[in-house]
């Protein structure tokens, strides 16, 4: 049965049976012969999920089976490039079928067919839910909304009466889910897999512990009339607020901190989308809304102490709480307050999808479970006749919820009596995951399907325990999940930090531990543990403790956003409700107070409005209590965190041999616009073209001989480049890369430096790590031997010309619609935020190690002369003659014989490692420099077309004779011993490297969890320049593309695990 | 057989509504009120119109001269538009009677000479059953209108099954389906109707006061039906509501071209 039968097949177990099954092993003609038929099938099929799946098995195909077996060696063409980046998929796939049609299969083809197959296919089913989600039934009218004449809704009359506003505040509880059923609650999977789609969660208040506070609904909002013709937006909890005048103003999402509840406003139709470029001015839309000019309304969010990454849903609750107090607002739900009914909740949940998306984020349908009561199974629905999915998808856009009275109060509190809820203190990106699991469900892969039908058994099992109140055998069962098809399908979904904390609770508590509980789409953050009930009060107890010392040993290679907090909790039983609050009760809360009254206690009291003046009046009578509060809130404080960032600042730049003479210099030059992104290009007048086949060698089976023997006589020694801040590993968090345990490989949690070690050990070589400031003291602590990074650079605040140049000179992958409109809303605030800050001025206002950087891995050999690494091993080992210098994230790089030998037998100084072109490989290559074969960097090819007329992208990892290198330098194995000789060969090298200002994203940490990502600039100089030089003659050695490529970001994992090489590394370390 | 009509016109502001003249055509100055019971036309032959406490001098100089007999009914309490139908009951006793809003003003399609009671009587009579005229309406103006959802049983008669008081587009889109009409339309109540005594029963049960409350028990507890008619009406009682009335019934005589140009060169100054 070949693939097209797995999609077609009206019989389930056809269906069901993998891509892998048939695809793996088939020959290269049998390969492209299926790949025609699912082209034709998907061009043709009428079937959304039909055309989706056979989308993802082309993808598959191409980028794991047919980019292995392609022999052909056509490029990718520029225009097939441009039309991916464009989001032009299908043109992408014409182009690059064509070409394939002449050529002949190629893997750089191949990849590129990947890539737009993929994005076809997510771009297919984002569609889909979009046009869902506009056509529920409910939100279609929002849509149609034009003009203001035809604005349809009247503000509720209970909100206008009285001389002081009433205040609307509701209340929300958050969502934890039992089980997810293995992310079935995406919407992808649930369209087209209903029977599978099932959740529990259970709706809960939350207190953090110690904070004094009983449990409560940890979101709340507030609306009420004001006596000004604006939207005013609060957000307590992020302490921002903007008075909204203008349409225009409200669709702006990404302007400032408030975006989640423009989004609410939006979505929830008090000013609907369709008024978006309307050019309506917004007070008239306020006045047909209270019926009066001069009018607003103010709309307030808070949450309650609960910091971001909670995975309880936090967001999506806030969003439809404020979804519903809009809609009571104005109407739109019968009830004005108490709880909602079941229709309410359904339209308020199908809002909050259509906020989401708006706002260019997205969770799972079950995320808005809090705005239902109590327990309750969410299950996807079959679509039927009169609905808008009917004949397009198999499932409902909007679950099912049913309140599960079985559990009795009994089972509840027995619940409550057992389970511990944590914040581990990690916040990731959740997305990721929720892609790998769409496409592993599509392919039906062997274990990973048998994972996800265990997952779907298991909520029965669970529902059965929770109904029977049996809470250790809910326990064993979420640990079993967790264990079981949670990390089989999804590996990434448990870490290293998870195991530990499970491992302590193990030790700690044995048999009293009934299992762990991992909440939302993977663990870190928001974590439950469950524990007999007489063990629960010493669990709170240590929980704090064991989470505290879990995370000290590992926050150098984990990204924890906040320190870790225990919860108390209880159930909810009421889920969204509303109160009206009228004449003396007429206040919001106190934070909000605290928020807002400083700037209007500076005013004099006689020039306040009087509706404000009796507002402070009131909230002065019932909250005296908070005099101590306000007035610390009021006063200036002594904790600036400049002063304190920049006394630790100078500490770092000091250690790290910071060259203040040459910052001033490169800051004039950049603020001259001397240097920049722009600057970094050769000249047009460069000729750049590809190399020959000459220009790289292939290894023959004499180089392995020679390469065995050198590996005998102790002539290498590996060197692993570690200095770099893996910026898009953690999205600038300024983690240990190097550290972080990112892979489980038979049942043990490896890290990149774990690998890389095992690897030199297994050789028997010296193994070298290089670091910096930022990386050299964990790595030390770890074991390794560490070169230290010797420079250092202070981070700037880009110029504009450089973001415009980045954002819209430089090639970027556009995104979908909705999301591209709020990056490029958000870029719009970082142009301001660069001209408030300063041009070109230093980057001070972040953590000290946030603020500088490393400086490229040019640095990271020189360091290895300067500080004497190098001497010390060539006195230890004089027989030593090479170097092998790669990347730490090059996993598959490793000690081959006859690579070596190849370098030793061609003769030269360096041999590089190359790798034919990808699709995804950006960033230079190997190219003929007018006329002389060198690498080439990225940033300065005169523009993109040229990297991809390249044949050979660079992989990072390098063959060095010492001697010849050092002579390049000026020195020999003498004189490395002399300081002063060194320094100054160094300084002298460094100065005919080019440097690059290169564009990083650095994090900003704030609030609770809060994290900001501003654009900073920094300087480095690469190590790939070297081959420009022509007193160090350079070779280059094509290698196979595992052993090539690096691990730059999370998404590429699953990939990475695809195409074997995890399979490899685990080979190795079995070996051992 | 002639039948009986009741006109609710005791709403705050209605007192002098009925009052109102406008020109017609022909130079003549109608009421509102002489408009209302010209459109009740010969099938009916007496009229109850519910009025507020202490009017019933200042209507009865209206309707002195009426073709039919007038019964001014006085609301005692301002307790709403459904209990101001409600003292009909003792005018309508066991019989259908045919109901109309007092703030509204209506005209039939230009060139149809079909009566628009006439048209709604004569459904009521084939189907034995309540019958309210309909139109359908925008979504902008839901909350000025009572709106009606059900299946289609032949084109431009629906079979009601949900009735809304002035829904917001969110709960109309959801709850009032009707087989084809435009999208972002829905059939908001025309003013007038053909009730079965059975409202009556329901009016005098029901604790809240409202009509659409009291139709949605009518709809589940009898056959009850709509049917859109070929005319418009105007809601008298809104801002302009009297100015648009007048445009459009000068608009379709001989002055169309004087109105017109009255109206360009007001525009222009």
């Amino acid at each position: 049965m070949k693939l097209l039968e797995r999609i077609t097949s009206p019989d389930p177990s056809v269906r069901n049976l993998s891509f892998d099954s048939w695809a793996d092993g088939q020959p290269e003609n049998e390969l492209l012969a299926e790949a025609v038929r699912l082209e034709s099938f998907r061009r043709e099929s009428q079937n959304l999920y039909d055309r989706v799946r056979a989308l993802i098995f082309l993808a598959t195909l191409h980028r794991f089976q047919l980019g292995a077996a392609a022999t052909g060696t056509a490029l990718i063409p520029y225009g097939a490039v441009e039309h991916i980046r464009a989001r032009r998929f299908d043109q992408a796939v014409s182009e690059l079928l064509a070409l394939q049609q002449r050529h002949g299969a190629s893997p750089a083809l191949s990849s590129a067919l990947a890539a737009a197959y993929r994005g076809l296919a997510f771009q297919t089913l984002a569609d889909q839910v979009r046009r869902s989600v506009r056509e529920f039934s409910g939100n279609r009218w929002m849509f149609r909304a034009g003009h203001v004449f035809d604005y349809p809704l009247r503000l509720h009359p209970d909100l206008l009466a009285g001389d002081s506003h009433p205040v609307l505040h509701e209340t929300t509880p958050v969502r934890m889910d039992l089980t997810h059923s293995a992310w079935s609650d995406i919407f992808f999977l649930a369209m087209d897999y209903p029977e599978g789609a099932r959740v529990i969660n259970i709706s809960v208040d939350l207190a953090v512990r110690g904070s004094g506070a009983s449990p409560r609904p940890p979101v709340e909002s507030f609306c009420r009339v004001i006596d000004e013709p604006v939207i005013r937006l609060v957000s307590v909890d992020l302490g921002a607020s903007a008075d909204i005048a203008s349409l225009d103003e409200l669709f702006d999402f990404a302007r400032d901190y408030l975006g989640l509840l423009k989004a609410a406003v939006i979505a929830s139709g008090l000013i609907p989308s369709g008024l978006e470029g309307s050019g309506q001015p917004l007070p008239t839309v306020l006045e047909r809304l209270t019926g009066r000019p001069g009018l607003g309304i103010e709309i307030v969010s808070q949450v309650n102490d609960i910091p971001k990454g909670s995975r309880f849903a936090v967001s999506t609750n806030l969003l439809a709480c404020l979804i519903a107090v809009c809609m009571r607002a104005t109407r739109q739900i019968r009830s004005l307050t108490g709880p909602l009914d079941e229709e309410d909740r359904r339209i308020v949940a199908a809002r909050a999808i259509l906020g989401e998306w708006l706002g260019g984020s997205g969770g799972g349908w079950q995320d808005s479970g809090g705005v239902w009561p109590g327990v309750k199974l969410i299950a996807a629905e079959a679509a039927s006749e009169g609905d808008p999915e009917f004949g397009i998808s198999r499932g409902r856009l909007l679950p099912r919820h049913r309140l599960l009275d079985e559990v009795t109060p009994e089972a509840r509190r027995r619940l409550e009596e057992s389970l511990v809820l944590v914040h581990g203190g990690m916040s990731q990106d959740v997305g990721p995951i929720l892609e790998m699991c769409t496409e592993r469900y599509l392919l039906r892969s062997g274990r990973e399907w048998e994972g996800r039908r265990e997952a779907v058994a298991l909520l029965d099992q669970l529902a059965a325990a929770l109904q029977a109140g049996d809470i250790k055998r809910l326990g064993q069962l979420t640990q079993s999940n967790y264990d079981g098809p949670i990390q089989t399908i999804i590996p990434w979904a448990g870490n290293a930090y998870t195991e530990r904390l499970i491992a302590a609770c193990r030790a700690e508590f044995g048999d009293e531990f009934w299992g762990f509980w991992m909440l939302g789409g993977m663990s870190g953050g928001g974590m439950g543990f469950v524990f007999d009930p007489a063990a629960k009060p010493r669990a709170l107890a240590r929980m704090p403790e064991i989470l505290a010392t879990a995370k000290r040993s590992m926050e150098t290679s984990f990204p924890f956003a906040v320190e870790p907090v225990v919860y108390d909790f209880s159930v909810n039983d009421r889920g969204s409700t509303a109160e009206l609050r009228t004449e003396g009760d007429a206040i919001l809360s106190v934070p909000y107070y605290l928020l807002r009254a400083p700037a209007l206690l500076r005013t004099e009291p006689r020039l306040l409005p009087a509706a404000q003046r009796a507002e402070l009046i009131r909230f002065a009578r019932v909250h005296r209590d908070q005099t101590d509060t306000l007035f610390d809130r009021m006063m200036p404080r002594d904790d600036s965190p400049v002063t304190v960032a920049g006394a630790s600042l100078q500490d770092i730049l000091t250690e790290n041999g910071f060259d203040a003479a040459a910052h001033e210099l490169l800051r004039a030059e950049y603020r001259a616009r001397r240097v920049g992104l722009a600057q970094n290009r050769l000249p047009a007048s460069t000729v750049i073209e590809d190399v020959r086949r000459e220009h790289v060698g292939p290894a023959v089976d004499t180089h392995e001989t020679i390469g065995r023997q050198a590996l005998r006589d102790g002539k290498l020694a590996m060197v692993t480049m570690a200095g770099g801040a893996g910026s898009r590993w953690t999205k600038g968090a300024g983690v240990v890369k190097a550290l972080h345990p990112f892979h489980r490989f038979n049942r043990h949690y490896f890290s990149f430096l774990d690998i890389q070690a095992r690897k030199a050990a297994a050789a028997r070589l010296p193994h070298i790590v290089t670091a910096s400031y930022l990386t050299a003291g964990p790595i030390l602590a770890s074991g390794a031997r560490v070169s230290r990074g010797r420079s250092i650079g202070l981070r700037m605040i880009p110029t504009v010309a450089d973001l415009r140049y980045l954002w819209e000179v430089m090639p970027q992958q556009q995104l979908d619609a909705q999301k591209q409109k709020v990056r490029e809303s958000g870029r719009a605030s970082l142009l301001n935020w660069v001209v408030q800050t300063g041009e070109a001025s230093d980057y001070l206002d972040n953590l000290p190690s946030q603020c500088v950087h490393p400086v490229g891995h040019w640095y990271e050999l020189p360091n290895l002369l300067r500080n004497g690494t190098l001497k010390q091993l060539l006195d230890e080992r004089p027989a030593l003659q090479y170097l092998f210098l790669h990347n730490i994230d090059t996993l598959g790089a490793e000690v081959s014989a006859a690579a070596l030998g190849q370098h030793i037998a061609g003769g030269a100084a360096m041999t590089v490692e190359v790798i034919g072109r990808q699709f995804e490989d950006h960033g230079g290559g190997l190219a003929l420099v007018n006329g002389r074969p060198r690498l080439v960097e990225g940033l300065c090819l005169p523009n993109e077309e040229i990297e991809f007329s390249l044949s050979y992208y660079n992989t990072g990892s390098y063959w060095i004779t010492i001697d010849a290198l050092l002579k390049a330098f000026g020195l020999t194995r003498a004189t490395l011993g002399e300081e002063c000789a060194v320094h100054a060969a160094v300084r002298r090298m460094a100065h005919r490297m080019p440097s690059y200002i290169t564009i990083k994203e650095v994090k900003k940490r704030w609030g609770r969890g809060q994290e900001d990502i501003f654009p900073v600039a920094q300087f480095e100089r690469l190590w790939g320049d070297m081959t420009a030089l022509e007193e160090l003659p350079c070779a280059y050695a094509e290698v196979p593309r595992r052993r090539g490529q690096q691990l730059k970001d999370v998404s590429q994992l699953d990939a990475w695990v695809r195409d074997g090489s995890a399979a490899d590394i685990e080979r190795l370390l079995r070996t051992e | 057989m002639k039948r009986k009509a009741v006109i609710t016109a005791a709403g705050p502001g209605q007192r002098h509504l009925l009052h109102q003249t406008l020109a017609t055509p022909d130079n003549r100055r109608p009421s509102i009120g002489d408009f209302l019971l010209e459109l009740l036309g010969d099938s009916v032959g007496e009229a109850a119109i519910v009025i507020p406490a202490g009017a019933t001098a200042h209507f009865e100089q209206l309707f002195g001269h009426a073709k039919i007999a007038v019964r001014l009914i006085e609301q005692n309490e301002p307790r709403g538009y459904a209990h101001a139908l409600l003292q009909a009951r003792d005018f309508v006793g066991d019989s259908s009677f045919i109901h109309l809003v007092g703030d509204h003003f209506y005209l039939a399609n230009q060139g149809d000479s079909r009566s628009l009671v006439d048209e709604l009587v004569q459904l009521h009579e084939a189907e034995k059953c309540s019958v309210s005229a309909v139109s359908p309406t925008r979504e902008a103006l839901l909350l000025y209108f009572g709106a009606v959802g059900g299946p289609a049983l032949r084109p431009n008669v629906f079979h009601v099954e949900t009735v809304l008081e002035k829904p917001t587009p969110t709960e109309a889109e959801r709850s009032l389906h009707a087989a084809g009409i435009r999208q972002g339309h829905y059939l908001c109540f025309f003013g007038i109707h053909v009730f079965t005594p059975g409202l009556m029963s329901i009016l005098a049960e029901s604790t809240e006061n409202s009509l659409s409350t009291a139709l949605q028990t009518l709809a589940r507890r009898e056959r009850y039906l709509a049917a859109i008619i070929p005319g418009r009406r105007f809601d008298i009682g809104s801002k302009y509501g009297l100015l648009q009335a007048q445009l459009a019934l000068g608009l379709r005589g001989a002055d169309r071209d004087e109105i017109l140009t009255m109206m360009l060169e007001l525009t222009a100054r």
